[in-house]
């Protein structure tokens, strides 16, 4: 176990180091955009002006360019990374969470606690996620919220299963046994032993999920069913835009799409480096 | 393995099944109960072309539908026509839900199993290259080409499709299931079974298939194969792809939600007239009786491709045991 | 491995057909073979008029037929009546009937047709909205085969027009509810086009009615696609897939840039406005209500929300021949003078304070509602420039369907081109308020409009009419229920060669632009 640490963090320098820098570099330089947004423009997102309308990028105080009601495109992008970052580490977070509490409580708890668990995963799995999705949207009406609880609550179950799977195979290896014939209760033993033991895999996958997240607030909010239009988000510039797609003006889709192509796959190229490191596949 | 178990294990699969479907329908009967709205509003509102109904004709009709009632009492009316094969009456159209899903399922079928054909064979080959090509640059490019495609949303893979092949090149349909008039026209599947095929999932199966090959290329058995002089081919399809498929076939019954989640918006994009288009009108407007058996259906078939993937993993690797939990995966 | 081979078998099968088979669809133009085809994003869940409101979708209207129809300038004309009488007291309406009309399965169309049709729309109540027009009938009686007698308990000036309704076809809908929904899929009229395949999600197909009282229609055959997406209804008209299409605004350009294509841009009576709930204290004051009405810039919305397709709104007439003028522009002197008068201070660009409060309100609309979100952000903006503080926030359309009576301010859209009573009884009389159970969502109460909505409904003498739509406008200049913003433009894209189609002010969605389409043609 000593040497998955290391190990996770030697992967930068290994061949793919370049990729790997540069999807790090690329996360780190959105996420300071996003969170510096307000003093990198001063624009108000919302605010439209008429007086200057459907402006192509390049164009004097819009490096970007507006949209038909003259919202200025690069304040759009830059609050609309908050809400897509956001929702994406929100979700991936309240995943991993949920995911490794459940896989913990079924391979640590009593029996019919594991069999409920894994039948909502079950039930969970054999749902398609936009179904869940809809409901949730019905019933809590479209919010960022809505997506981060709707990502989550279609998610969870890989991690759970992972973090049980790992849980139950390592309680019977020796430094376990050993820390229980030292003593140790059984909550120590979870939090000290077979926890850490599970992160690396649940890593692997929370990465991923990020990417997972973003793209899915993109296809509801897509759909009318994410993020309130009126909230800049990727997907909201990205559905805004779609009707632009063949009439000249570009642009409105490929900057938001682009930014959430690029987004997804430094996520997903880091989210490699971290499964691989820790030797697995994904 | 023997046919007890495999009963035994079909059985128990089948209860399993059963239980997911029950539990899926009452799940989405009580969420969309506490949900606000009322279907009555959108079945007026749509009569009204859009435009907000009166409150006293909303009530009205409210009690004519029966949706009154408590929902423990709906739900066992609803359950107990099902039983009899009788799925309802749409609140949307008033058309019985049987015959909505009648027309609008076996198109989902069709757009699911061609994208999934299409999306197994690609990563098949695709895997298959990046786990045994000793080129350093091909393995990479096709490693890269699978990371873009992971990164993009399902609809800007289909707005894309849709840019190139019908508006630009003009070399396909651009929506539809074939001429108004006509039959159905193979040419119209290729852009949605496409854009679904490789959406972003697609790079996980590349990633399973190459690493389930990956991992058996130097293993010991397979370079005895190979050193005692069978044919290449030999050699990869019976020590290589079969059991190098088993992870990824054993992930066909989650791809199979996937892809259905996916084909909401290819549906919507090529006016495709599957299931998703009808869930989420159904979802909006609140149509419980039409939205519960879109649940249902796509459950079963999730089911179903759950079922199917771990026959296929018992027959691709007979050390695996037949089971009916969630270890099976 | 047998059964992948199968598959890959397909697979290769799948490609091979992709990289041979069909251009595209395309290049076949309708025009050969007499079929229009025309792609629209709406799809209506019934195919039954009276299920609909009085605009109705392309394929009802081109399926039904009703007593009465409207001319291009939406004078209500003859339909399936050849003539009517009114008594001089406005309670009898008879009604002659065509000679020889026939229903698309060629029985004959008879009085018993239109007394059933009236009959089962009444009955309908809550299920059918138009029901609201005939509640004034007491009976309805066929003296022989073509005279069908009206006879109401009060005047009702609306009727002629209401009666453009489709006329339902006794013998098939007999012993069935109205709400049937075989008859909403398989429709049976006597409009100028038989509907031969309705496949839902996919299209309609109609087919020219020999038996049609005008003769048969030119062209052969209409087909009606529905393809919700903007895009891909602009890529299927531009490669020929289909003839004709509803375009957006933004793909207008495209449109006329092509040679093969016309536009045909006409005015609709479907206007967007911010309704102002009458319940807030925030709103008491109607001069505050009419600054509201000289702080919006209706021109720079139009110009950037609909990219000029629009017409700036001033009241709920503007498209029908009563109305009038009102002098709503954007005049921030105006606005100074009015909320100065109502009591309220300004400094530099801080919002209008009255007793040490500033003047705050939500406006909200259906958050689903592209168009009405970019409207309700301009004028959002353009309001806080004014010196309103106006939190724009939308809200899901199902969150607004139960909470209407809390809603401060909210982007509509109203509107008729047919008579004017359909669309602002509803909306404006104080006996139609939310809590009612009306339509009148801001709960408006004005003496003067009601008096003159209620004599507007019933008289039927136009000296009079015009004069009590007169006095209801001017009661709302004076007393502003909402602010007026833009009426819209439809457009829609047809094939040069086709010939026929009329400018009309059509109804929302753009509902309508079939009108006329038994006189369209493919010029040689």
């Amino acid at each position: 176990m000593a040497v998955e640490a290391p190990g996770l963090l030697a992967v930068p320098v290994r061949s793919r180091g370049i990729g790997v820098w540069a999807a790090a570099l690329l996360l780190v330089t959105l996420g300071v955009l996003a969170v510096a947004a307000p003093w990198l423009t001063s624009y108000d997102p919302t605010a439209t002006d008429t007086a200057a309308t459907s402006l192509p990028p390049g164009s004097p105080g819009h490096p970007l360019g507006t949209d038909t009601v003259g919202r200025d495109l690069l304040a759009r992008m830059l609050y609309g990374a908050r809400t897509s970052l956001l929702v994406g580490l929100a979700a991936a977070a309240i995943t991993v969470v949920a995911g490794t509490l459940l896989g913990a409580l079924a391979a640590a708890g009593p029996r019919w606690l594991d069999e409920a668990v894994a039948r909502t995963a079950d039930v969970l799995l054999s749902l398609p996620m936009l179904v869940v999705v809809l409901a949730l949207a019905a019933v809590i009406g479209p919010s960022p919220g809505t997506v981060i609880v709707a990502v989550a609550a279609t998610s969870w179950m890989p991690v759970a299963l992972v973090a049980r799977a790992e849980l139950r195979s390592q309680r019977e290896r020796l430094y376990v046994r050993a820390a229980y014939a030292l003593g140790l209760s059984r909550r120590q033993v979870l939090w000290r032993h077979l926890l850490p033991g599970a992160f690396p895999p649940i890593a692997s996958i929370a990465a991923f999920e990020v990417g997972h997240a973003i793209l899915t607030e993109s296809t509801l909010s897509f759909l009318g069913i994410g993020v309130p239009p009126n909230r800049p988000s990727w997907g909201n510039l990205l559905t805004e835009a779609q009707s632009h797609l063949l009439t000249g003006e570009w642009y409105t889709v490929a900057f938001p799409a682009a930014a959430v192509v690029v987004t997804i796959i430094a996520v997903n190229v880091l989210a490699t480096a971290v499964a691989r490191g820790e030797g697995r596949a994904w | 393995m023997g046919l007890v178990v495999l009963r035994r294990f079909l059985v128990r699969r089948a209860v399993t099944a059963l239980a997911v479907v029950a539990a899926l329908s009452a799940l989405c009967f009580v969420l969309l109960d506490v949900a606000p709205g009322s279907p009555a509003a959108q079945i007026l509102e749509a009569r009204n072309g859009g435009r907000p109904p009166t409150p006293a004709a909303v009530a009205e009709l409210e009690r004519r539908m029966g949706v009154d009632d408590p929902l423990p009492v709906r739900y066992a009316r609803w359950l107990g026509d099902a039983v009899t094969g009788d799925l309802g009456v749409s609140y949307g159209s008033g058309r019985p839900v049987r015959d909505i899903l009648a027309e609008t399922v076996p198109w989902t079928v069709l757009l699911t199993v061609a994208a999934t054909v299409l999306s197994m064979a690609g990563a098949v080959a695709v895997g298959l290259v990046a786990a045994l090509t000793r080129r350093g640059w091909l393995r990479r490019g096709v490693e890269s080409a699978v990371f873009v495609l992971g990164g993009m949303p399902g609809f800007v893979t289909s707005l894309l499709l849709l840019y190139v092949f019908a508006a630009w090149l003009q070399v396909l349909p651009s929506g539809g299931v074939g001429r108004p008039g006509e039959p159905f026209d193979v040419s119209y599947l290729v852009l949605p079974a496409l854009a679904l095929a490789f959406g972003h999932h697609f790079g996980t199966y590349v990633r399973l298939v190459q690493s389930g090959v990956g991992r058996l290329r130097d293993a010991p058995h397979v370079e005895n194969a190979r050193v005692r002089g069978l044919a290449r081919r030999t050699v990869t399809a019976r020590h290589l792809l079969r059991p190098g498929m088993v992870p990824f076939t054993a992930r066909l019954g989650v791809g199979v939600g996937g892809l259905i989640s996916g084909a909401y918006a290819t549906e919507v994009i090529f006016s495709w007239p599957g299931v998703g288009r009808e869930a989420i009108l159904a979802a909006r407007g609140h149509d419980y009786a039409l939205l519960t058996a879109i649940v249902l259906i796509t459950g079963l078939i999730v089911v179903a491709a759950n079922l199917v993937g771990d026959l296929a993993v018992a027959w691709l690797d007979p050390r695996v045991r037949l089971s009916g939990g969630m270890d099976g995966r | 491995m047998r059964k992948p081979l199968v598959l890959f078998g397909a697979l290769a099968a799948l490609t091979g057909l992709a990289a041979t088979g069909c251009g595209g669809g395309g290049g076949d133009g309708g025009a050969d073979r007499g079929t229009f085809t025309y792609a629209i994003g709406d799809e209506p869940e019934t195919l039954n008029p009276a299920l609909q409101d009085e605009h109705t979708d392309p394929v009802t209207e081109l399926v039904f037929r009703g007593l009465t129809r409207h001319d291009a300038a939406n004078r209500v004309v003859p339909g399936l009546a050849a003539s009517w009488a009114v008594s001089r007291d406005g309670r009898e309406y008879t009604f002659q009937l065509r000679k020889g009309l026939t229903w698309h399965d060629g029985k004959p169309l008879t009085s018993r047709d239109v007394r059933f049709t009236l009959d089962a729309v009444r009955r309908a109540g809550a299920d059918a909205p138009l029901s609201r027009n005939f509640r004034a009938v007491r009976a309805v009686e066929t003296p022989d085969d073509t005279t069908v007698r009206i006879t109401l308990d009060t005047p009702f000036a609306p009727l002629l027009d209401a009666l453009a309704v489709g006329v339902l076809p006794e013998h098939v809908l007999r012993g069935k509810k109205i709400t049937d929904a075989g008859f909403g899929q398989r429709p049976v009229g006597a409009g100028p086009f038989r509907l031969t395949t309705f496949k839902p999600g996919q299209y309609a197909e109609l087919e020219s009615f020999a038996g049609y009282y005008e003769g048969a229609p030119k062209l052969r055959k209409i087909v009606i696609k529905y393809v919700p997406d903007d895009t891909a209804r602009l890529v299927q008209l531009r490669n020929g897939e289909v003839d004709g299409a509803h375009v957006q605004p933004q793909q207008a350009a495209k449109v006329s840039g092509d040679k093969d294509l016309r536009l045909e841009v006409y005015p609709t009576a479907d206007y967007r406005a911010l309704m102002l709930n009458m319940k807030q204290p925030v709103f008491a004051d109607k001069r505050v209500r009419q600054a509201l009405n000289y702080a919006v810039d209706r021109d720079a919305i139009v110009r950037s929300v609909v990219l000029g397709y629009g017409k700036p709104a001033t009241g709920p007439l503007d498209e029908s021949p009563f109305r009038i003028g009102a002098p709503f522009r954007f005049d921030p002197r105006k606005v100074d003078e009015l909320m100065r008068s109502a009591g309220y201070t300004r400094s530099g660009n801080a919002p209008w304070t009255k007793d040490g409060k500033p003047i705050t309100f939500e406006l909200s609309t259906f958050a689903e509602d592209s168009l009405r979100v970019a409207i309700l952000n301009v004028a959002a903006t353009q309001l806080r420039q004014q010196g309103f503080n106006v939190v724009p926030r939308p809200q899901p359309r199902e969150w607004v369907r139960g909470h209407w009576g809390d809603l401060q301010a909210f982007v509509v859209g109203w509107g008729t081109p047919y008579d004017p009573d359909s669309s602002v009884y509803g909306p404006f009389h104080s006996s139609e308020a939310l809590d009612k159970g009306g339509s009148n969502y801001g709960t408006y109460a004005n003496a003067d409009a009601d008096a003159a909505l209620e004599r507007g409904r019933g008289t039927l003498d136009p000296v009079e009419r015009k004069k009590a739509y007169e006095d209801f406008q001017k009661a709302l200049i004076e007393d502003p229920p909402f602010v007026w913003i833009t009426y819209l433009k439809t457009l829609n894209a047809v094939p040069a060669k086709l010939t026929g189609p009329k400018q009309r002010t059509l109804g929302h969605h753009g509902y309508g632009f079939f009108w006329n389409a038994e006189k369209w043609a493919w010029s040689s």
